[in-house]
């Protein structure tokens, strides 16, 4: 990874993007990270996404040889699982598609999301969970069952 | 997507206490609370002209102004209303068909009767676009809408709430704005018949001094 480059005399909220696109921010007495990405912060697109799941599983840095820890296939993968389960946990999420699953390729990051924003953060939760679960590390396997837990607990858990 | 005017107040309401159900859940459910208030209350309705022809009994009709035909109110004929009261035409005149009139006798001459029809919600409202679009909600006058904002708010909420296995299920609550959309309804079917007038005439001639086989309508 290139050296870090941070301008000399900062302003509180100014923002510094590394090479490999994680932002820090000045508070006043630090660089602290505060964003993966500038674009992550809406979540639009399947890119915008994967960028989030990406930072959840702190695997960011592609600047090594071997690039990604996890593939963007088989995060996609995982992110149409999930899509597959929450309509079976919440057709009525679909009724806006006709009730067809959508599904994406790695390949077009570009591409919508396209149900109501509302439902991103489960799909991260349930990405970044499958991905860890298959982790060959067995510290990952709290995390993995929690980001689960949290996936289903959004879609159907009732407060009452 | 920005919701059709009609309905926008009521949307909001809705998504402003139940975030969590899905906008079209929102939208197919305010249909079907449109469709229950409308053939309840009798309140969405529309004159049909009918061409009397003798020795016709059958009149099928098409509605002009959105909703599917659901209750046959009074089929009176315009030149005899004297008293601001509507009267049956002719008694025994049904629509166990919807969109098909009915007469029970054989007229001997040609007339001009106008049908009033109690519509259902039903058909969808389209926006404006090119070529237009459904936007997921019922044609219906925005009058009700307007009107029972209240009632209508409350008969969605308990369609979401009482729904198994969702975030926002809510037996309870449900249990509670169902009782408020039936008292409500209640009331708008009231006020409807009464034409939203107020202490209006309360006493009617029993119906056993009927002179022809039906109440008059309102």
């Amino acid at each position: 990874m290139a050296e870090m480059d941070f301008p000399l005399s900062p302003t509180v909220g100014q923002r510094y993007t590394n090479s490999i696109g994680v932002v820090y921010e000045w508070n006043g007495y630090a660089w602290v990270v505060g964003f993966y990405d500038s674009s992550t912060q809406t979540f639009l697109v399947l890119g915008d996404i994967l960028d989030q799941i990406r930072t959840l599983l702190q695997d960011t840095d592609n600047s090594s040889s071997a690039g990604y820890r996890y593939s963007d296939d088989s995060i996609v993968m995982n992110i149409n699982m999930g899509l597959w389960e929450m309509y079976r946990l919440r057709p009525d999420i679909f009724l806006e598609t006709s009730y067809v699953v959508p599904q994406f390729l790695a390949g077009d990051p570009s591409a919508t999301w396209p149900i109501e924003q509302q439902w991103v953060p489960a799909i991260v939760y349930y990405a970044v969970g499958m991905t860890q679960v298959r982790d060959d590390e067995g510290t990952q396997d709290t995390r993995a069952s929690a980001f689960l837990q949290k996936f289903n607990a959004t879609l159907v858990v009732s407060n009452q | 997507m920005t919701e059709p005017l009609p309905y926008r107040g009521l949307y909001e309401r809705v998504k402003s206490i139940i975030p969590a159900a899905p906008d079209a859940l929102i939208r197919q459910e305010i249909t079907y609370i449109m469709m229950d208030f409308s053939a309840d209350t009798n309140m969405f309705v529309e004159e049909v002209p009918l061409n009397i022809q003798p020795n016709t009994l059958d009149y099928p009709f098409i509605l002009q102004n959105g909703g599917r035909p659901n209750r046959l109110m009074v089929v009176y004929d315009p030149n005899t209303i004297t008293s601001g009261y509507y009267n049956w035409a002719d008694g025994g005149i049904s629509m166990r068909v919807p969109n098909i009139i009915r007469l029970a006798r054989a007229p001997s001459e040609a007339k001009l009767w106008t049908a009033v029809i109690a519509k259902a919600c039903g058909t969808p409202l389209m926006d404006t676009g090119t070529p237009p679009k459904p936007t997921g909600y019922p044609e219906v006058d925005a009058w009700i809408i307007d009107k029972y904002v209240d009632t209508l708010c409350y008969g969605v909420l308990w369609a979401l709430q009482r729904l198994p296995a969702k975030p926002f299920r809510d037996p309870v609550g449900a249990k509670e704005n169902d009782l408020l959309y039936n008292s409500g309804k209640s009331n708008a079917r009231v006020n409807n018949m009464w034409a939203n007038v107020y202490n209006a005439q309360a006493w009617r001639f029993p119906q056993a001094f009927r002179t022809i086989s039906r109440k008059g309508w309102a």
